[in-house]
């Protein structure tokens, strides 16, 4: 089992628990049981298309549930999954979001 | 509050709505990975696999991202193609896999070739650098 964290910021914000929480039960449920996978399994997602690599930035994963995505960064020091924020697909907003996990991520590296 | 994913989850599957949703996502994800391993094995394209099903390339992505909902006998006959019959079992909704090649940091390389060691019913995961090989039989993944 690989260890699976929210990302907390340095004011104490979990933007991907603000998101799952508004998320309605049904799909809450299906994005909990691929970040549960996740867990299980981890890079091993990659053989399937429940995750895939988010291009030019390594360690950086989208986690793939119906409609729904999450942005993951796999911490190799730690061995351990941390997960930054989520979206619904939607093209137009898709690279805003990725921009946005971008800028999570280097706040986790730099507060590190 | 401190809330971790684990506790989270915990509390939500008491809600009996929620746990049969994803008892539901959990039986299709488990279902995509056995499906993307044994295809895998079988060095059978998603395109290949769609063709001799009669069906699209994107509905064996769609399986393989665990957002399909195929019947047990659509399973059955897919497997099938693949040389492979379908095994169940019923597991603790929340539970580790079988030990496995999780059990190790794993680089993405170490996932990008898995080649089928015949009669053994052995998995070799290949890495660029060393072999690790998981004698876990097919069955019990």
């Amino acid at each position: 089992m690989y260890q699976v964290d929210y990302y907390t910021r340095p004011n104490g914000d979990k933007p991907i628990v603000d998101w799952i929480d508004k998320l309605e039960k049904r799909s809450r449920a299906v994005i909990m049981a691929k970040i549960q996978k996740l867990g299980e399994y981890g890079l091993e997602l990659l053989g399937t298309n429940m995750l895939k690599s988010v291009i030019g930035e390594g360690h950086l994963y989208e986690l793939v549930g119906g409609q729904c995505r999450v942005i993951v960064y796999y911490d190799k020091q730690d061995n351990k999954f941390v997960l930054l924020n989520g979206f619904l697909k939607k093209r137009r907003r898709e690279a805003g979001q990725i921009n946005e996990a971008r800028d999570l991520l280097n706040e986790y590296r730099s507060n590190k | 509050m401190n809330r971790t994913f684990k506790e989270d989850l915990e509390r939500e599957l008491a809600d009996l709505e929620f746990a049969q949703e994803f008892g539901a996502a959990a039986a299709k994800s488990e279902f995509a990975l056995t499906l993307a391993r044994a295809r895998r094995i079988a060095s059978c394209t998603q395109t290949d696999l769609a063709s001799s099903l009669g069906t699209s390339q994107s509905y064996i992505a769609k399986l393989e991202a665990g957002d399909a909902n195929p019947t047990i006998g659509r399973i059955g006959k897919i497997l099938a193609i693949l040389g492979l019959r379908l095994s169940t079992k019923a597991v603790p909704l929340i539970s580790s896999p079988q030990p496995s090649i999780e059990s190790r940091k794993l680089e993405e390389a170490d996932i990008l070739d898995y080649r089928w060691a015949g009669e053994k019913n052995e998995v070799v995961v290949a890495s660029s650098e060393n072999s690790v090989r998981d004698f876990t039989p097919v069955e019990a993944r």
